[in-house]
């Protein structure tokens, strides 16, 4: 028994070793989280950014800052949902005001914007906990505080020989290329496993949907507080997307953005999910464009920012 | 809990530890071992261990009450049978009355009567039919005198709830396991070294193979209707391994995590894929289910000690009802009885039984050999593919649409995105070639010389650590547990 126990431990030890060897040169391996964080905190360079933008993927990938006249900077990610944009906006707004300058929000909105905490995957829950230092991210099972344990071996092992890229530019645009969408590949099965992930029904409550909802006001309040002015994005989605999306869902995200800008006279609605202006070779699948139709969608989003600057 | 959690990564060494520190009081160790079996079941719902318990109980008893009417065949008989009706009860009502009640109402629809049948919205309980099949082999083996009624009740429970194999088997016999209970457990140094070898290739197959061919194989079986025989033939040849590795892969943790306790379970897999013939095939694959019913179902109906009408009726009966075991679907009826079907020509024709692995002390098999092994496994495959299918009509479609060249269009369904697990998958056949006369992937590592000396040999538990460990899928319960 004794011997069988020593041999284990030694086992053991090795493992653990290997694992905190691991843990501590993995988490220095820049990636988007670490870079957004340091950019923001970074007084002399979060007093010059005009405009944020927050939310989802339809804003990380849609919207490249470089074509917006003012300083932009994207603190958005893919599946970030309201409750995390409105902590982001807190921290750098109020309990760390790094952003003084700060003129526009510009908030992907959609269903997903309103997603619960579930449908943020508990991979992207740790990067807010270790690379934002945010500790009130809930329910993350204990072993998932460490990185090791969903090991990305292939950056890991790039980052050790020097050959790691970042996906990111200096403006926080997702900047992987996107390929164009291949029609031939569009299936009805596809668009409607897609317009269920992030249709209402995927929401698992009503309480939820509510808590979701009251942070999207108090990100109205606050922008409001601080004289900012806060643009909800409808972004383009393909024809396959529009032509099966849930008439409730664009009836119930359309209402809850007029109720928005009447209440708050800084809120304003741009709706671009039907602009024709983008063709299918402007996407990169149903709902996310890609590089061209994401140049085209920041010249129109600078077009709007420009009018209202005027305003 | 899963074994594939982290919840059981700290579970087991504290029992593990406690279970050793009680080595001299055999009767606290058996409390201990049910404590921890109910702790490890109850964990994914409390709730069921009430069903485990009054199963265990009343085997329990009835195991008294045969004892007790010693000599009076008559009341033996009705006891037995009591007991055999209360556990076939309980599986019934919570695995098949709602397949029972569908069916019934459908047939009547299609008689032209409506009827409203009552369907009852139940969980099934994980594990009820493995705890079930062994408590109903105790009571059957003492009312055939092949085992003495214990009166010994943690022992006796400790043998129905023994974790590592409560809740996907194997199927373990009270002639076997019980007189285990009844003794003191010494640790084993080689043993207890052998079982954690076996529980790391366990976990190799599920965590690295099976999981990950659940991505490929879930995104293929969903929608066959619309693809071509270049995705529809990968897909079943995945799931061909998907289900070996998933549940030999369960096996091999439970027999390893036994060992470790001092206690030894039966083989449940021995490389069924190198089978010669489907009879070999079932002597290799799910061997405790397999021998049980053989020796529950098969050879009560007069096996094949009888004419060969009769013996291709037995057969069809006990593969009907072995898949039929399987779960509360068309499916599992249909691929059981395809599999009795492919007996006929043995029975017909008579067989030739296979005592010994294919090539035996040889390294390579003979082209006779390669030929009757390819021939098993398309049969197998054909068979997985109506296990998998989620309706008749579905496993037509996908058999239709397999063997049609017509249709090209190829979906990549994740077929070329993880080309490592190809590679795994080939390190798995390899390996389980060159073992195949031993209990698992991993046994006797001594008797290869590079891997005679420690440092080589921890070497190769950290690289598979270290596989595991990077390329795991994302986790997905057994499949066997549903059953």
């Amino acid at each position: 028994m004794t011997k069988f126990i020593k041999k284990t431990s030694i086992l053991l030890c090795i493992i653990i070793v290997t694992l905190f060897i691991y843990e501590k040169s993995y988490r220095a391996i820049p990636n988007r989280y670490s870079y957004i964080y340091s950019y923001l905190q970074n007084k002399t360079k979060a007093k010059k950014i005009k405009c944020l933008l927050l939310g989802t993927s339809h804003s990380s990938y849609n919207i490249n800052p470089r074509y917006l006249s003012l300083k932009s900077f994207s603190a958005a990610c893919a599946n970030q949902p309201v409750f995390m944009d409105y902590k982001i906006a807190y921290h750098f707004l109020l309990d760390n005001y790094t952003l003084t300058s700060l003129k526009y929000i510009v908030l992907a909105y959609d269903i997903t914007t309103l997603s619960v905490e579930d449908f943020v995957s508990n991979s992207q829950k740790v990067n807010y906990k270790i690379y934002w230092h945010f500790d009130n991210i809930p329910k993350i099972p204990f072993y998932l505080n460490f990185k090791f344990y969903n090991p990305q071996m292939k950056n890991y092992i790039s980052y050790l020989l020097g050959n790691y890229k970042v996906n990111y530019d200096s403006s926080g645009w997702f900047s992987s290329n996107f390929d164009t969408i291949d029609v031939s590949k569009i299936t009805e099965k596809l668009i409607k496993k897609r317009i269920d992930e992030i249709s209402l029904s995927s929401v698992k409550s009503v309480e939820e949907l509510n808590i979701s909802k009251s942070y999207l006001f108090k990100l109205a309040e606050l922008c409001k507080k601080k004289h900012i002015n806060l643009i909800l994005m409808n972004s383009p989605k393909t024809k396959y997307f529009l032509s099966h999306r849930h008439k409730d869902d664009v009836i119930y995200m359309d209402s809850l953005a007029g109720c928005l800008s009447i209440k708050y006279n800084n809120v304003f609605y741009a709706n671009w999910a039907e602009d024709s202006v983008f063709t299918i070779n402007n996407f990169s699948d149903l709902d996310h464009l890609n590089v061209s139709g994401a140049k085209k969608l920041s010249y129109k989003l600078n077009k709007l920012i420009e009018y209202l600057d005027k305003k | 809990m899963l074994f594939n959690s982290i919840s059981f990564l700290i579970f087991l060494p504290i029992v593990f530890v406690i279970y050793w520190l009680l080595k001299d009081k055999l009767k606290l160790q058996n409390i201990f071992v049910i404590t921890a079996s109910y702790i490890f079941y109850g964990w994914w719902d409390w709730r069921f261990l009430i069903l485990i318990i009054i199963t265990t109980f009343c085997s329990y008893l009835s195991g008294i009450l045969l004892e007790k009417y010693e000599g009076q065949r008559h009341k033996q008989k009705v006891v037995s049978a009591c007991n055999i009706l209360l556990n076939i009860g309980i599986l019934g009502t919570f695995k098949y009355f709602n397949f029972f009640t569908e069916n019934f109402a459908a047939l009547f629809k299609s008689l032209g009567m409506s009827m409203d049948m009552p369907t009852v919205k139940l969980i099934l309980p994980v594990g009820i039919s493995f705890y079930t099949f062994q408590a109903l082999s105790y009571t059957i083996d003492v009312y055939q005198h092949k085992i003495k009624p214990t009166h010994n009740v943690p022992a006796f429970f400790a043998f129905i709830s023994f974790f590592p194999q409560l809740v996907a088997g194997p199927i373990e016999r009270a002639t076997h396991l019980l007189p285990q209970f009844l003794e003191k457990r010494k640790f084993d140094y080689a043993s207890a070294v052998d079982g954690c070898r076996q529980i790391l290739w366990g976990f190799f197959k599920k965590v690295v193979i099976a999981d990950a061919c659940a991505l490929i194989v879930n995104n293929i079986f969903c929608d066959p209707e619309l693809q071509c025989p270049l995705t529809l033939i990968p897909g079943a040849l995945l799931f061909t391994i998907q289900i070996y590795c998933d549940f030999s892969g369960y096996s091999d943790i439970a027999i390893g995590t036994a060992r470790l306790f001092g206690i030894n379970l039966m083989q449940n897999f021995a490389f069924p894929y190198f089978s010669r013939n489907i009879s070999e095939f079932w002597r290799r694959w799910h061997i405790s289910l397999s021998t049980w019913f053989r020796d529950y179902v098969y050879f009560p109906l007069g096996g094949s000690r009888c004419n060969k009408w009769r013996t291709l009726y037995n057969t069809l009966i006990l593969f009907t009802v072995s898949g039929f075991w399987h779960g509360a679907n068309w499916t599992f009826i249909c691929w059981g009885a395809y599999h009795g079907l492919l007996f006929i020509p043995f029975i017909v024709f008579g067989r030739k039984k296979y005592k010994d692995v294919v090539a035996k002390w040889k390294r390579l098999p003979s082209v006779t050999e390669i030929f009757q092994m390819a021939i098993t496994f398309f049969f197998v495959v054909i068979g997985w593919i109506m296990f998998r299918a989620d309706s008749l009509q579905q496993f037509v479609v996908y058999i239709k649409n397999m063997f049609n060249p017509r249709i090209i269009n190829f979906h990549n369904y994740g077929l070329t995105d993880t080309p490592s697990l190809y590679v795994f998958i080939f390190i798995l056949l390899l390996t389980e070639w060159i073992q195949r006369e031993h209990q698992h992937g991993l046994s006797d590592l001594n008797r290869f010389k590079l891997l005679s000396k420690a440092v080589p040999r921890y070497c190769l538990y950290l690289c598979i650590l270290f596989v595991i460990w990077v390329f795991k899928a994302t986790a997905s319960d057994f499949i066997y547990f549903q059953f």
